[in-house]
């Protein structure tokens, strides 16, 4: 699991995060919902260790942790199956094994054997995106860190990649940590959503979601949603009107 | 292996994609007709004469053993050029300060002409061979410093990024992130720095050297050969045109197929 007290984070003499905390169990979902630049980012790449850990205490007790960052940032001069296999090829997995691994990955989600074999160029951004969520599921992570992964794909397919992020989660235990201002999305996804505001980037609300992520249809999204940006803390946060 | 079979299987293809080159060169060589025929041989031969003159150097042997002492002093210090201009080069990209150091020590080495370099090489290596190979390297040199410069400085930290996030270890970094990235900024600036190689260096050997291209020009202008001045012209070009387009070309077509291919 991930416990995360007392974290503060400074950059460039401005306080960016203040006061985190939040705990993340095994097979857990946790959205963190926010205005651009309110430091999500940053927090999560405080998770992930790519920046330093300043103030606070970060206790991670997971063992196989994937990042699916922003943009899908697949590798130019490698094939989508290639890109598929670089957490596998770094990991030591001989070239057969994670041959087939991404082959399988790639095929769950939605891309076929011609399309695997193409440079990333070739692909339409919802493929680049499937690549790179198959990237990070194929190293079967106990803890899946996501930035606003799906922010540039349209409705439709943002819905189909939902679905195979929800029916992989069902399949393994895996925990997430994601990060998006589409708050849709968090309740579609989310078991726990946790609302940031900015300067310096800090928690302001907390909403637990009880029904299981599969069985939440859109009615549901909606009028969770809705009832959602009413609450005066979510409003200010993202700088809307009382 | 396979790298090549690719190159022998593409190369038909490739070379019927240059029937277009072809054409406007012949209409080139149709221009030089027109011109020879209208001033006279004494200021420009017919090209027939000129390439005759060619076949016959070819033919009795002195165009190859003169292209090969030019083409060994233009690959010496080409090669002197790509050790030192990609190890440096990329160095200094490492690093933001040394950089910003060398930014305006290339711009000055970039700006100083070759013919200057060709003075001062003159006094230190008299008539040797050191001569033309640092003339080339001088001119070579700033041309893939920059080129290893840039591909160092332009690697994305959104890959940096990645390559943490997954754990990369060095070696893989180096092979699957850096070098793929450099080279597609190195091997350019290799080929820009042969066409330099091979210009200047027939330049310092027609100042500095009693054998090679250079030289064999220097006897015909002070012979007043128009014929054998304009064969070892179309000599040093073709000899260019043919490393490039039959050699480089094709190698960086292979190199960089993940940016060019067809959508």
């Amino acid at each position: 699991m991930l416990r995360i007290f007392h974290l503060r984070h400074i950059f460039a003499q401005k306080t960016v995060l203040d006061g985190i905390e939040f705990e993340l169990t095994t097979g857990q979902v946790i959205a963190i919902v926010g205005p651009s630049g309110c430091g999500k980012t940053t927090l999560l790449h405080l998770v992930a260790g790519l920046l330093p850990l300043q103030e606070g205490t970060l206790e991670n007790g997971f063992v196989r942790p994937a990042v699916m960052f922003q943009q899908p940032r697949l590798l130019p001069w490698k094939t989508a199956r290639e890109n598929i296999a670089l957490g596998l090829k770094a990991a030591g997995r001989p070239v057969e094994e994670r041959d087939g691994l991404a082959l399988a990955m790639g095929e769950a989600v939605g891309l076929d054997m011609a399309t695997l074999d193409l440079y990333p160029h070739q692909l339409s951004g919802g493929m680049q995106s499937r690549v790179a969520l198959a990237r990070a599921l194929v190293l079967e992570p106990d803890l899946l860190l996501m930035d606003e992964p799906f922010s540039a794909l349209d409705i439709g397919l943002k819905i189909q990649l939902y679905r195979l992020l929800l029916e992989y989660r069902r399949a393994r235990k895996v925990a997430i940590l994601m990060i998006t201002h589409d708050l849709m999305e968090a309740v579609r996804l989310a078991d726990i959503i946790l609302v940031m505001a900015a300067d310096p980037g800090r928690f302001v609300h907390r909403l637990a979601l009880d029904m299981p992520a599969a069985a939440r249809d859109d009615d549901f999204v909606h009028r969770i949603t809705a009832e959602f940006l009413h609450a005066p803390e979510v409003r200010a946060s993202f700088g809307l009107p009382c | 292996m396979t790298l090549l079979s690719r190159w022998l299987s593409g190369l038909p293809a490739y070379l019927w994609s240059g029937w277009g080159a072809v054409s406007s060169l012949f209409l080139f060589v149709a221009a030089w007709e027109a011109l020879s025929l209208a001033y006279g041989p004494l200021i420009l031969p017919h090209p027939a004469a000129a390439f005759g003159r060619l076949i016959e150097l070819f033919e009795n042997g002195t165009a190859w053993s003169e292209l090969a002492v030019t083409a060994r002093r233009a690959m010496a210090g080409l090669a002197l050029a790509i050790v030192a201009g990609s190890a440096l080069g990329l160095l200094a990209g490492l690093s933001s300060t040394a950089a910003m150091l060398a930014r305006p020590i290339v711009t000055v080495l970039l700006g100083t002409p070759p013919i200057a370099w060709l003075v001062l090489a003159m006094i230190w290596f008299g008539a040797s061979d050191g001569t033309p190979v640092f003339t080339v390297l001088a001119a070579c040199f700033p041309v893939i410093f920059v080129g290893a410069l840039q591909g160092t400085r332009t690697l994305d930290h959104h890959l940096k990024d990645l390559a943490h996030a997954f754990r990369l270890p060095w070696q893989m970094r180096l092979a699957d992130l850096y070098l793929p990235h450099v080279v597609s900024y190195l091997f350019p600036a290799w080929i820009n720095a042969l066409g330099n190689a091979w210009r200047v260096v027939v330049m310092a050997e027609l100042l500095s050297s009693a054998d090679g291209v250079g030289a064999a020009l220097a006897v015909a202008r002070s012979q007043l050969d128009m014929d054998a001045a304009l064969a070892w012209i179309a000599a040093v070009v073709l000899a260019l045109l043919a490393v490039e387009y039959l050699l480089l070309e094709p190698i960086k077509r292979e190199l960089e197929r993940w940016r060019h291919t067809e959508r």
